[in-house]
């Protein structure tokens, strides 16, 4: 499509009130400005600029998400017009491997097929918690291949100062079109130093189209993203990389009836002593019509921390074509090992109204009752503008 | 541990088996159903005056592409309302490039968004999409955009938490004791905790 080019943006501002546990009123405000233009070149730009403030303690907060330009430097293909070289330089979130963070410098994602290409980046990742302002440099290349249906991939990325951080990645994945319709994936990071440092096995299967299910095992050894981070809070909580095993299945019962199972074991060391946290869900997804939406959903999670039981109702509806209702209930018993036993309800509802077509606008307020509130009440109010 | 390591080789061997085919193309199990009829799903009178300024003409949607099934020179042409662009074009614009006034766009054309996604949204999406946007990542941009990411991963409004569930507030102590290397994906440091844990419990 030939275009000169076309840009929008939006601006959310929100405002809230609430009280904490020494009575004192907290104000809380979120703005964000948003934009997103995209020219006759093919050259795309985005901004998503964030700012959270809390009046009562001054408390501020204002980071970039996003910001960044691309490049296209071909089309893509037919049947991928996804996989495009090009050029991406900016901050945007980086996934690669097994990390995840911002990426403040460039990424050049590169394809010679529809199936095999790679990605070659490097500048400075920065974690997402928006309490830290910290980076380390990264870089590194991947590069993946689709062999007679298999999807291979190998990474090799330098970390920190000097790049004295290096890990390989590797993964393999293939779906078959056969009996139970299998798909396996396995994923492994290796440092070069030390050798193995994380992997990841996952099997689902889909006995038939309304059924499915899958099986995964991770061995996740959690790093730090930046050098000079302030004290990793996984260290605070654990001293040796998690197991998980966790198994899950989808049940379509109808065209608009969906459930659900998950169970999950969680395994690791927590000082000299092995803790076991066990996780079981089970919700349901209920389309009733193109307008409404109800899930309810209940979990079991145990932990050294203490014992939680959780049931939720989540409902959205469409009331007209400019309002918009979503509510949110939950109560939950729960025995923390400080001895502390109670129940726990909360409620949270919006309602979102579109006033014309350059305005919405959405109210918010949330309830809780707890052994930390006998009534607890949280109120929002937001206004977007578009153009 | 023997079984797992037992299922970490059984599927290791699946994946090196000689037995492979094609993954299938993903399309929707369910027929995609529009807000409107398809004929009447684009408003010309809302688009014209941004195709103008982009200098977009009626033949980069209208290609004349279809042709007529009669093949002698005195059938009817193909009526006018077949000549039609591919549906994928609104996607060019309407994937996350063009802010609208909804959190999802895709409603504003497709009544039932579960009915577009691939099966694998409905197994545990929330817990499992990570690792195949950390495998596949432009894979995802068939659908999503960069603002799918960042409005969970990077755009937080600490006023209105939305990522966790009700009740978090008091139920996170037993969470991250289950799973610590949950928390870490967005909370990486011990600051996350004391901005309550020192001054007040909000």
């Amino acid at each position: 499509m030939s275009a000169h080019g076309v840009a929008t943006f939006s601006t959310t501002g929100s405002l809230g009130v609430y009280r904490d546990d020494n009575e004192q009123s907290h104000y809380p405000m979120y703005y964000s400005f948003s934009y997103s233009g995209f020219h006759s070149n093919g050259i795309e730009s985005r901004v998503d600029m964030i700012m959270n403030n809390d009046f009562s303690i001054n408390e501020w907060h204002v980071m970039p998400s996003q910001a960044q330009v691309i490049v296209p430097l071909t089309q893509g293909y037919v049947s991928a017009p996804y996989r495009q070289t090009r050029i991406e330089a900016g901050r945007s979130l980086f996934a690669e491997g097994f990390d995840l963070a911002l990426l403040d410098g460039a990424k050049v994602p590169f394809y010679w097929s529809e199936k095999g290409g790679g990605t070659l980046y490097g500048g400075w990742a920065r974690t997402l918690d928006l309490y830290e302002d910290a980076s380390s440099p990264i870089s590194g290349l991947s590069l993946f291949q689709d062999v007679y249906g298999y999807f291979l991939k190998a990474g090799l990325s330098a970390h920190r100062e000097g790049f004295d951080q290096k890990y390989i990645d590797s993964l393999v994945f293939k779906q078959w079109d056969v009996w139970l319709s299998p798909a396996a994936m396995y994923k492994l990071e290796t440092d070069v130093v030390t050798g193995f440092n994380q992997s990841l096995t996952e099997l689902t299967l889909t006995p038939m189209d309304s059924f499915s299910v899958t099986l995964q095992h991770s061995l996740r050894n959690p790093r730090r993203v930046a050098e000079n981070e302030d004290v990793f809070l996984y260290k605070i909580l654990a001293t040796s990389p998690v197991e998980v095993v966790q198994g899950a299945f989808n049940l379509e019962i109808t065209e608009a009836l969906d459930w659900q199972v998950i169970l999950s074991n969680m395994r690791y060391k927590s000082g000299a002593l092995y803790s076991n946290g066990d996780e079981q869900e089970t919700n349901l997804q209920w389309r009733i019509n193109s307008r409404q939406s109800l899930s309810p959903v209940f979990r079991h999670l145990k932990s050294y921390g203490g014992e939680l039981w959780d049931s939720g109702l989540n409902y959205q509806v469409m009331m007209t074509d400019r309002t918009r209702l979503k509510l949110d209930l939950a109560a939950a018993y729960f025995n923390k090992i400080n001895g502390i036993h109670a129940w726990a309800y909360q409620a949270r509802n919006g309602i979102e109204f579109l006033l014309g077509p350059n305005f919405s606008t959405m109210t918010w307020v949330e309830v809780e009752r707890n052994h930390l509130y006998a009534f607890d009440a949280r109120v929002y109010a937001n206004v977007t503008y578009f153009q | 541990m023997l079984m797992l390591h037992i299922f970490n080789n059984t599927v290791i061997a699946i994946l090196f088996s000689t037995v492979s085919f094609a993954a299938p193309n993903y399309s929707p199990k369910h027929p995609v159903q529009f807000v409107k009829p398809w004929p009447k799903i684009f408003d010309h009178s809302k688009h014209s005056e941004k195709f103008k300024s982009m200098n977009i003409s009626c033949s980069e949607c209208h290609t004349f592409s279809v042709k007529s099934a009669a093949s002698d020179p005195l059938s009817p042409g193909v009526p006018k309302g077949f000549l039609k662009p591919d549906r994928k074009i609104c996607h060019d614009c309407h994937l996350g490039k063009v802010n609208l006034p909804r959190s999802n766009e895709c409603t504003l054309c497709h009544t039932n968004t579960h009915d577009i996604m691939p099966d694998s949204h409905n197994l545990n999406w929330k817990k499992r999409h990570g690792t195949f946007a950390q495998m596949d990542r432009d894979s995802c941009r068939e659908c999503h955009s960069e603002k799918t990411c960042s409005q969970c991963h990077s755009q937080r409004d600490i006023s209105k938490p939305q990522v966790h569930r009700p009740n978090f507030r008091i139920s996170h102590s037993i969470e991250a004791r289950a799973n610590p290397q949950k928390c870490v994906t967005c909370h990486t440091t011990i600051n996350t905790c004391v901005q309550c844990h020192t001054k007040g419990v909000k």
